[in-house]
């Protein structure tokens, strides 16, 4: 096991398009990480860098100890699971999983071993004997991870892995691949991870830190609950987090010895805790909140500010109602509990009612370089 | 690995010398020669643009050598190629026995070039063989097919025709291809048959249409086989196709120097003409997925 | 445009195409009378002895030793040609080096030469080194991966497949070799299949290689003893002229249904030759 250092790495394409600019990251030994962002992030591209599947233009990549940059793929034990799962079709499962160690000169007792070992942690022992295309596509996923985990490898690569299946099955494959992630580390081998999803979802529930990734460039990275609190921009806040957090345009403004969010035409007191770190004159700022912090009622000792606004439509989702309306000009999203809103159905669009904003959750943002102020 | 260019130039190399050595090199040579009097007993002997003169100005049989070669690819690869598109569209139904049809009409297509066929056609088009019999159920007078100069090159057509499979298979995939959902929207729109044939279907397969044009030209220019075998280029050199005349004078009469001209002669055709498909292309030739850019 | 009217036009296509083709198979049956006045084509007798002495042939050979030579230039020719043009598609699929593209521009450029414009000058290389009035000439081109459109066809298959497997072989350990036999060959087996089902036919039905580079009677191949049993006469038995003709194209129409399937799809997927 090993840890993955990428020190100031760029990747530039002979076209002149640089797709990653001097990213610096450690994944720690045995750690899962998660790579996540927009499609055209460059989050494959990093894995592929560090598998060896392309070239790295500048920086430096560390598997444990190793400086890794000029060596080939197969040199650099890495194992990786394909989107595509990219079985040899031509291969009966059991040959899948042997391919690579008979390659390496693996005794035949011991590929015998690892295969049926990893065919058992995995559940696919009874269909050794089938051919890729006899498969499921969920049980294709599992012969991929398990090719991966014959090789006892020093960091394992997903390249999101679960993006062909459906709803259901991700759901079912994501703990099974975290079970396993924990599995192996109580069994005294814990495995390094590289996972890269473009589902925000995925990320929050399977990764021990996840680095949020835009155009090539690292925005944060931190573990899961961190960057829900306490998101370093306006991206990585609206990027995590379902329904996405409310981003909007206000002003920051004095109110009397404190300071105060002027937004669709009122005025809101910002609790001292949530005000700018750095001492901020007065101007533009984007104001953040996420939905789940705007009500229809206030819960006891919140601090909760009422604030009318017009109703567009409601959500129904059964046991919560996504309420989006209007605060002035300015669109927001609630998230409040079904009991809270019973009527909501009955009322017409452009109908007034009273939206409570939890100003003690509140996140400003720079409105040019979308930094958080906090 | 494939960043390797020395591994990658390793794996082409057998073709970079069979190139070399097969073709570009026999092709200049072929070039040099034209420009000599070579009998392969005695060494080469410069004339200079001699043969290329005598060719344009005093060879009457190369003259009509070439009004055959081209009366033959001016007539045969449009019908060929016309004959394959409307098989294709009339197979181009989700019905049972595809599959037959299919293997029915390109079996020809494959047997066609053989040896064994142009003996089996120069049987049918006898005076009295099964083509003239035919022709006596329906009432007509049998016709010297072989005989006559005016109906020998005829059969060299007939049996170019006759393998249309090999455009027609490539014709059929194509019209597959044609998504069905766009004739679906032209009906909704209420475009009759007809209309969606010559609005959707023939724009849509014109990049396949160009590509077996050109095809089918370069084979017909190169068609050998059938008039050596069926007629010989006969009768009065009514199929005396150039392929023909450029075998005779290298390998008959072992003038080396004028068959490198003619051979040459041919090639510039056949390379003059797939440029002028190519140059007006653009005006017809539609790939649905590029964006018009120039125009 | 209905069912039935799609049925009559193809049916009738068939007739057409098909009927002389059964028509001669039945012509080898009849003595020479018959021949010429029926067109009807099942014969009034099964009487073999056509097939019995076109075999024998007015040679001191017999067609065993012509369809012999045929098969000694068909099948080595058949095996030099999978292994250089898989090659060479690979790397043009796969690979990047010096000259690609335009070496793929001569590819396809080279793939218009009229034939005859360089059996001349073959002719004349090949009696430098000695080699006419041998198989050689035949053969050796193609182990050159010189059969283009072989090359174009395979190309454009690989081109279709995704480098998955292959990303997935890399990180398993494979170099170029062991890639290219374990992973690249089975993923081509059905193109594989349809180069060597048409250079079969090709090669079979070959004439003017043989006629321009072959010259002892001993070698010939089955189109060129063809070629001789015309001769430049009308006096022919023609029963026995058409067995032996029907024979000889037996082997490709064998082939042709042997490899049905794939050979008709790559045909569609390479562009053919006629």
């Amino acid at each position: 096991m090993a840890a993955v250092t990428l020190s100031r790495i760029e990747k530039v394409y002979p076209n002149g398009f640089k797709a990653v600019h001097g990213v610096d990251l450690e994944v720690r030994d045995g750690e899962f990480m998660v790579f996540v962002g927009p499609s055209g992030c460059a989050k494959s591209t990093l894995l592929r860098m560090i598998a060896g599947l392309e070239s790295i233009t500048a920086g430096e990549l560390r598997i444990g100890d190793r400086v890794v940059n000029g060596l080939p793929a197969k040199a650099r034990g890495i194992a990786m699971v394909f989107q595509n799962y990219a079985l040899y079709p031509h291969m009966k499962v059991y040959d899948n999983l042997a391919f690579g160690l008979k390659l390496a000169g693996t005794s035949k007792p011991e590929v015998d071993r690892r295969v049926r070992h990893a065919a058992q942690l995995l559940e696919i022992e009874h269909l050794l004997d089938r051919l890729p295309k006899q498969l499921s596509g969920g049980q294709a996923q599992r012969v991929a991870v398990g090719r991966a985990i014959v090789k006892e490898p020093q960091v394992f690569l997903f390249d999101e892995p679960l993006s062909n299946l459906d709803a259901k099955l991700r759901a079912a494959m994501r703990v099974r691949i975290t079970e396993l992630h924990r599995t192996l580390r109580e069994q005294g081998r814990p495995a390094t991870t590289v996972y890269v999803t473009h589902d925000q979802t995925e990320a929050m529930t399977m990764g021990e830190r996840i680095c949020v990734l835009k155009e090539g460039v690292i925005q944060q990275v931190d573990t899961p609950v961190a960057l829900y609190q306490r998101p370093a921009n306006a991206f990585v806040a609206g990027f995590i987090g379902s329904p996405e957090m409310n981003l909007l345009e206000a002003e920051l403004v004095t109110a009397g010895d404190g300071q105060a969010v002027r937004l669709g035409g009122h005025v809101l007191p910002l609790p001292p805790e949530r005000a700018p770190a750095a001492a901020r004159a007065p101007g533009a700022i984007r104001f953040g909140l996420r939905p789940e912090h705007i009500g229809l009622t206030t819960p006891a000792g919140s601090g909760a500010l009422a604030v009318p606004a017009t109703l567009r439509f409601a959500e129904h989702m059964g046991n919560e109602v996504f309420v989006h309306a209007d605060i002035g000009s300015l669109p927001v999203t609630a998230r409040v509990p079904a009991g809270d809103a019973p009527a909501l159905h009955a009322q017409p669009r452009g109908s007034v009612l009273t939206l409570h904003l939890q100003m003690g959750a509140a996140h400003l943002f720079d409105p040019a370089t979308g930094a958080s102020l906090a | 690995m494939y960043e390797n260019k020395r591994l990658g130039f390793l794996f082409v190399l057998p073709f970079v010398l069979g190139v070399l050595l097969f073709k570009l090199f026999p092709f200049v040579m072929s070039f040099a020669l034209s420009f000599s009097q070579y009998d392969v007993m005695d060494p080469p002997v410069y004339v200079g643009l001699a043969n290329y003169r005598e060719l344009a100005f005093e060879d009457a049989l190369f003259r009509k050598s070439l009004g055959v070669t081209l009366a033959f690819a001016l007539i045969a690869v449009p019908m060929r190629v016309g004959f394959a598109l409307f098989v294709a569209h009339v197979l181009n139904f989700r019905m049972r026995g595809i599959n037959f049809f299919r293997s029915a009409f390109y079996l020809p297509s494959i047997l066609g070039g053989s040896i064994a066929t142009a003996v089996l056609w120069r049987f049918l088009f006898a005076r009295n063989g099964l083509v003239n019999g035919v022709l006596g159920v329906f009432g007509l007078e049998p016709i010297p097919w072989l005989a006559d100069e005016h109906y020998s090159l005829w059969t060299i057509v007939l049996l170019f025709m006759w393998q249309f499979g090999s455009a027609m298979v490539i014709f059929l995939a194509a019209l597959q291809n044609v998504p069905q959902a766009l004739y679906e929207a032209a009906e909704i729109d209420g475009a009759s048959r007809w209309q969606q044939l010559w609005r959707i279907t023939v724009p849509l397969i014109t990049p396949v249409i160009f590509f077996n044009v050109i095809m089918q030209m370069v084979h017909a220019f190169q068609e050998f086989n059938a008039p050596y075998m069926i007629t010989e280029g006969g009768p009065l050199h009514s199929t005396y196709v150039l392929a023909l005349y450029i075998y005779d004078q290298s390998f008959r009469y072992f003038n080396f120097g004028y068959g490198s001209a003619l051979s040459w002669v041919l090639f510039a055709i056949v390379a003059g003409l797939a440029g002028l498909s190519f140059w007006s292309s653009r005006y017809w030739v539609f790939y649905a997925g590029e964006k018009e850019t120039r125009r | 445009m209905k069912a039935l009217p799609r049925y009559v036009v193809l049916g009738a296509v068939s007739i057409l195409m098909l009927y002389p083709l059964a028509w001669l198979v039945g012509a080898t049956f009849k003595s020479n009378a018959e021949i010429f006045t029926q067109i009807g084509f099942w014969p009034s007798r099964l009487d073999f002895g056509a097939y019995a002495k076109g075999w024998k042939t007015s040679t001191e050979y017999t067609f065993a030793t012509y369809f012999l030579n045929s098969f000694l230039i068909t099948i080595p020719r058949i095996a030099v040609t999978v292994v250089s043009c898989v090659l060479v598609a690979y790397a043009f699929a796969r690979f990047e080096f010096w000259g690609k593209r335009w070496l793929f521009g001569v590819m396809v450029g080279t793939m218009m030469l009229p034939l005859i414009v360089l059996r001349l000058p073959q002719y004349l290389m090949f009696r430098e080194v000695g080699m006419l009035d041998t198989y050689w000439p035949l053969i050796l081109p193609s182990a050159f991966a010189t059969d283009t459109f072989f090359v174009f066809m395979l190309v454009q298959f690989l081109r279709a497949i995704p480098r998955d497997m292959e990303e997935a072989a890399m990180i398993d350990g494979c170099n170029a070799a062991q890639m290219l036999w374990h992973i690249i060959v089975p993923l081509l087996r059905p193109a594989i299949v349809s180069v060597i089902v048409f250079q079969f036919i090709w090669t079979m039905n070959d004439f003017m290689g043989p006629l321009v580079f072959l010259a002892s009677v001993e070698k010939y191949p089955v189109s060129l003893a063809l070629k001789m049993s015309i001769g430049a006469t009308e006096e022919v038995e023609w029963a026995n002229v058409i067995a032996i003709s029907v024979v000889a194209l037996i082997p490709s129409v064998a082939v042709f249904f042997a490899a049905q399937k794939h050979f008709i799809e790559g045909a569609a997927a390479g562009g053919i030759k006629g």
